[in-house]
């Protein structure tokens, strides 16, 4: 994954934002999964449809007060971990 | 003027002489009245009997017609429980039984069943319709050992092996209300909760068989060198409870509205983690904590 994957939230989870914090569950799995506040902005940021994720390092550096070198590889990673465990979808590039 | 009302003087273990091939008895907080077919001797095995109580004291009621009818003629049914509620009724499903519900009334229930003959009694009915009447009124199913505590229950959750029966162990001076699963569920003057049978075999004199007021639901775990408790945030208290409730198959909306219930139970009852310690006394650790429960009176 890098910073022009296109990115979208998966199909078939269920989230609730719970006291600030996003509740995931991914429904194949069962998995529960909690996230920060920098992670539920994001997830949040998601809802509205897929995202490259150089959009969401935007959306990040403009929020929170973070180096975009920083911010970008911290979400790479935050979506790469996302995308694991199937809370979040990679949308295929169309020909 | 007006006469006087007191408190209502019962027996409590005496349960409605019943009539022939009619069993009234409460299972998991539902008061169930089956009628079983003249041909099909059915009784509640030991095990549920242990766990229920009299008729009185269920908040959810269901009437229940068990037919009997050839394994063959069931199909295939799934060894787990499944259901769907729709239009306000569901069919339930699991080993060996089939069973088509539908809601009258708020928390109120008609089903007609259907057993294949081998089954000797109606504890697989009773869990399976329990557990899918406890959903459809907001509750859910918990795997939890509990005692009765000042008035209240006290459940303990966690995966096997955790230490639940051992913490309910630990209380000496409390009943023992649940051994392995409980059911929890709102009514009007709060949560709620009472116990179901399952589990492995394991003595527990003078259980419970009461619907009692929820005090707390605690996730138990060793204790490194002094028992405690630590109340949970409500991101923690939906995990703690996720992780032991007894779930069917959900599609997103589902996932989303059991979210909400679990939010729910989590801001209104007290949900934290026990850290027990091998041979110490759990209740006086157990009181100040339940003492903050909105059930405490």
């Amino acid at each position: 994954m890098d910073l022009s994957t296109r990115v979208r939230q998966a199909g078939r989870v269920a989230a609730r934002v719970i006291d600030g914090k996003a509740v995931i569950v991914v429904i194949d799995t069962q998995g529960l999964h909690t996230l920060n506040e920098v992670g539920t902005f994001v997830w949040e940021r998601m809802r509205s449809g897929p995202h490259e994720a150089a959009t969401l390092v935007d959306a990040v550096t403009e929020e929170f007060e973070v180096a975009p070198e920083v911010a970008s590889r911290d979400v790479v990673e935050f979506l790469e971990r996302m995308t694991t465990v199937g809370a979040v979808e990679v949308e295929e590039a169309s020909p | 003027m007006h006469p006087e009302t007191s408190p209502e003087i019962a027996i409590p273990t005496a349960l409605p002489r019943a009539e022939p091939g009619v069993h009234r008895f409460v299972f998991g907080g539902v008061a169930f009245e089956v009628s079983t077919a003249p041909a099909l001797r059915w009784e509640l095995s030991g095990d549920h009997r242990r766990f229920g109580a009299p008729f009185d004291e269920g908040p959810v009621a269901a009437s229940v017609r068990v037919a009997a009818t050839s394994m063959s003629a069931l199909g295939h049914t799934p060894r787990e429980v499944i259901y769907a509620w729709a239009d306000g009724a569901a069919r339930v499903r699991t080993n060996g039984l089939q069973v088509d519900v539908r809601e009258l009334a708020p928390r109120s229930f008609a089903a007609s069943a259907l057993v294949g003959q081998q089954l000797g009694d109606c504890g697989s009915l009773c869990t399976a319709l329990a557990g899918a009447l406890v959903d459809r009124v907001g509750g859910l199913v918990l795997h939890a050992s509990g005692i009765e505590l000042a008035g209240g229950a006290v459940l303990f959750v966690g995966p096997s092996g955790a230490g639940k029966t051992t913490a309910a162990n630990h209380c000496a001076g409390a009943q023992a209300f649940a051994r392995d699963r409980a059911a929890v569920y709102p009514t009007a003057a709060g949560w709620f909760t009472a116990p179901m049978a399952g589990g492995d075999e394991i003595e527990l004199p003078d259980s419970g068989r009461r619907v009692l007021p929820l005090h707390a639901i605690l996730r138990v775990e060793r204790a490194g060198a002094v028992g405690r408790i630590d109340g949970c945030d409500p991101v923690g208290a939906v995990r703690v409870l996720r992780e032991s409730a007894q779930l069917g198959a959900r599609d997103r909306d589902g996932e989303g509205a059991l979210l909400d219930r679990l939010l729910a139970i989590a801001t209104q009852t007290q949900v934290g983690i026990v850290h027990t310690r091998l041979g110490e006394p759990l209740v006086p650790t157990l009181l100040p904590f339940v003492r903050r429960s909105p059930a405490w009176t």
